[in-house]
């Protein structure tokens, strides 16, 4: 396996360094969704605080069914948080914005990469406003050849799929078993499994789709490495910080 | 013919189960015909036959010479035919106007308002209690409510099942005395009872009911005239428990 | 503690609707219409369908088409059980598990899976009172939950539909006896309980968003809340909501909001040990 998709221990981690060295923010609250997704983001978030003598303010969990979140957000707000992280699906941050709204809690969110897409706004609207995603992909409307190429390609082939950034997740898997499959080719090598296999470990800083400097070696299969932050502004989703490397104490702590 | 209501070897019963057989009687325009049998003669189930609350299983039911047989209970009250359950069967939880407007739900809204009218001057008991939800009142005034309620739809066939049915002897004279009135102004009345003496005063004939049949009928005056009301009660009705003499 | 529980008589508001639709058919036909979730949804739907979503109605015509259309439908849902029901309570309530299946895979089959936003058209508006922020939308569910209270008031007990109503709610022999056809006051039940659905649902999306199945879940709350009420009772049914949103509130930010359906689970359990009848029935206890 070469996986992709980072950890969302990492991201937690990665927004939560913003919030405190480029926001300087440090009243950090989570909101996550009781299942695995929540509690790496927790698992995550707990690791880069405590590395730098911080703690949680608060954290309040939610079922995944769950579809009002006013609870949860009475809970962040009553303790005093100036960021929240939410860690569930891009319908739980729709809700979580409501409630906010309906309460005039303002603050500062971060939420995971795959809700850096548009189908985020239909639901939001410009609620969605200043949110911030870390995200182990550029986003959607960056003018990086590859993501040119996935805008322009979809519509074309697809005419009845959004454009989105799971697709673009797909997309940067596909481009990245390309860059592999013609190193194979030109190095010669039969296509086996080995050989291909052989070439996936020698992957080294590699750009590929949306995403930078993936490197797998035969025993660390930690294939992404770093992330952008993105910002949602006026229905756009912009780059405003580029690569940076995860906190490495929790990139040490996820499995190789 | 002056025969209102006719029924012809009604077979009926519940579930299957028959519980009365080949009833035949007459109800003749106008008159106030009792039907007398012990608990349990089928004399209900006779009522809700000709009421349309239970469908016969053969038979013939004739109203105004237009075969009812089977048809539902709002399609008789739509033509004329008002039942008043044994028990009363109040909506407790409406009030005495309120249950006034249910009875009178087949016409308009101005009938009803003037047909309220004439039920409260029919029975001044309940006209000061219009408010009052139908379970706050004694017996007797829900006894008055039910055949005033019976009277919205402006029957013309009115039928009574056992009215006196837990009143005391004075209410239940005062009941009789406003079907007599009733009756005076041309409605027609069937009424079962257990209580002989008292209907007697009042019937212009009587049909006997034991085991589910019709055991035999009886002219007023017949009865009257018949010597010992124990003799006729023993011979058609195998008991002489139900008659005690109120007066 | 204050804005908290006013988040939960908003919400509770919002049980209300749904567990008077819920009731109005109990009342009437004494069985469960598990559909009314799935309906209403559906209902939310086609309102979206024909703004936003594609066909670009106005608001209020959107409404108007769906209220209409979730009448036809709730006639065609009762002239489907109307013969189970005359057999037993129990086969029809089973049945409208079924319809609520049809609606569902009405709605995934018409709409998909997605999750949209189906707003009600308000201002960006919130002002504070006693510290806590009141927006448009908690003026909008206060008000609407209001107005369908007073006229749902008026129609059943100063009309003669709702006599005709009470009749068969409490006594159906004496309505029989009388000459009702059962089956209109049955039918008044229903299509007044899909219009609750639909204006409930159309409430309750802006805060859930719609799915094919937000406005079912939601239902299962309206359904505690109409428990709690004791099911047969419209102004319990309405209080039971407001309890039930305030105290889930309350549960939820001073307890555990992961464990928030145990609690509901436990609060209907503890008001059906204490309360069978429902939280009003020891005031009207005379009412046999």
């Amino acid at each position: 396996m070469f996986p992709l998709l980072p950890d969302y221990a990492l991201s937690a981690a990665s927004s939560a360094q913003y919030a405190l060295d480029v926001l300087g923010k440090d009243k950090c609250a989570l909101i996550w969704q009781n299942d695995e997704l929540g509690r790496r983001a927790k698992f995550g978030l707990d690791l880069v605080l405590s590395s730098r003598k911080k703690t949680i303010l608060t954290d309040v969990s939610f079922d995944v069914a769950t579809t009002d979140l006013s609870a949860q957000i009475q809970r962040v707000s009553a303790a005093g948080a100036e960021v929240v992280l939410l860690f569930g699906s891009n319908a739980h941050l729709a809700s979580a914005l409501r409630s906010a709204a309906r309460i005039s809690w303002k603050g500062t969110w971060f939420a995971p990469f795959f809700t850096a897409d548009p189908s985020t706004y239909e639901l939001t609207g410009d609620l969605l406003d200043g949110v911030y995603f870390s995200s182990w992909l550029l986003p959607l409307d960056a003018d990086r050849p590859a993501i040119e190429a996935y805008r322009a390609v979809v519509p074309k082939y697809y005419p009845n799929d959004k454009l989105g950034v799971f697709g673009l997740n797909g997309w940067t898997g596909a481009s990245l078993f390309a860059v592999a499959f013609e190193r194979l080719l030109s190095s010669g090598k039969e296509p086996t499994r080995e050989n291909l296999i052989a070439v996936m470990n020698t992957i080294d800083g590699v750009s590929a789709g949306a995403a930078d400097k993936i490197t797998f070696t035969a025993g660390d299969h930690r294939g992404t490495r770093q992330e952008v932050m993105i910002r949602a502004e006026a229905g756009k989703f912009r780059l405003v910080r580029d690569f940076s490397p995860y906190p490495q104490v929790v990139f040490d702590a996820v499995s190789k | 013919m002056t025969d209102q209501l006719l029924v012809e070897e009604i077979v009926a019963g519940y579930d299957g189960k028959v519980a009365i057989e080949d009833v035949t009687l007459t109800v003749a325009r106008g008159s106030l015909t009792a039907l007398l049998g012990a608990n349990g003669a089928g004399k209900t189930t006779l009522m809700k036959s000709i009421a349309g609350l239970v469908v016969p299983f053969s038979g013939r039911i004739r109203f105004d010479g237009t075969d009812v047989t089977g048809k539902d209970a709002r399609r008789l009250v739509e033509m004329g035919v008002s039942y008043v359950p044994e028990g009363r069967a109040m909506a407790r939880a409406l009030s005495v106007r309120e249950n006034l407007v249910l009875g009178g739900m087949t016409r308009s809204k101005q009938d009803n308002r003037e047909q309220i009218e004439v039920v409260m001057s029919l029975f001044p008991e309940i006209a000061g209690r219009q408010h009052s939800p139908a379970w706050q009142l004694s017996g007797g005034q829900q006894q008055m409510l039910a055949i005033g309620r019976a009277l919205m739809s402006r029957p013309r066939l009115l039928l009574l099942d056992e009215p006196s049915l837990g009143l005391a002897p004075l209410l239940v004279k005062r009941v009789f005395e406003r079907l007599e009135e009733l009756r005076r102004t041309g409605l027609t009345i069937l009424l079962v009872e257990q209580n002989y003496w008292i209907t007697m005063k009042i019937a212009d004939c009587a049909y006997f009911m034991r085991n589910g049949r019709i055991v035999g009928r009886k002219e007023a005056a017949e009865m009257r005239s018949a010597g010992s009301p124990e003799e006729i009660l023993s011979a058609y009705l195998g008991s002489t428990t139900q008659g005690t003499n109120p007066s | 503690m204050l804005p908290v529980i006013w988040q939960g008589i908003v919400t509770g508001c919002l049980y209300s609707l749904g567990a008077l639709g819920l009731v109005m058919i109990f009342k009437s036909s004494k069985m469960v219409n598990f559909a009314h979730g799935a309906l209403a949804g559906y209902g939310a739907f086609s309102v979206h369908a024909l703004t936003a979503g594609g066909a670009g109605w106005p608001w209020l015509a959107a409404v108007a088409a769906a209220l209409l259309g979730a009448i036809a439908i709730s006639v065609l849902v009762y002239g489907l059980i109307a013969e189970l029901l005359q057999r037993a309570a129990t086969t029809a309530t089973i049945a409208t598990l079924g319809i609520g299946l049809i609606a569902q895979g009405m709605i995934l089959w018409q709409y998909g899976s997605n999750i949209f936003r189906l707003d009600l058209p308000l201002p960006h508006l919130s002002f504070s009172i006693l510290g806590m922020a009141l927006t448009a939308y908690d003026v909008a569910v206060l008000s609407a939950t209001f107005l369908v209270v007073v006229a749902l008031f008026l129609v059943i007990e100063r009309t003669r539909l709702g006599v005709a109503f009470r009749a068969v709610s409490t006594d159906p022999f004496a309505a029989r006896v009388c000459g009702l056809s059962i089956s209109r006051v049955h039918l008044f039940s229903w299509v007044t309980s899909s219009m609750l659905g639909v204006i409930a649902a159309l409430l309750i999306v802006p805060t859930t968003f719609l799915s094919s199945t937000t406005v079912t879940t939601f239902m299962l709350q309206a359904f505690a809340a109409a428990v709690i009420g004791g099911f047969d009772s419209l102004p319990g049914s309405a209080i039971g909501g407001i309890l039930v949103g305030v105290s889930c509130n309350l549960f939820s930010f001073y307890v555990a909001p992961e464990l928030l359906n145990t609690f509901l689970l436990t609060f209907m359990l503890a008001s059906l040990s204490f309360f069978p009848g429902g939280i009003l029935s020891q005031r009207l206890g005379s009412r046999v």
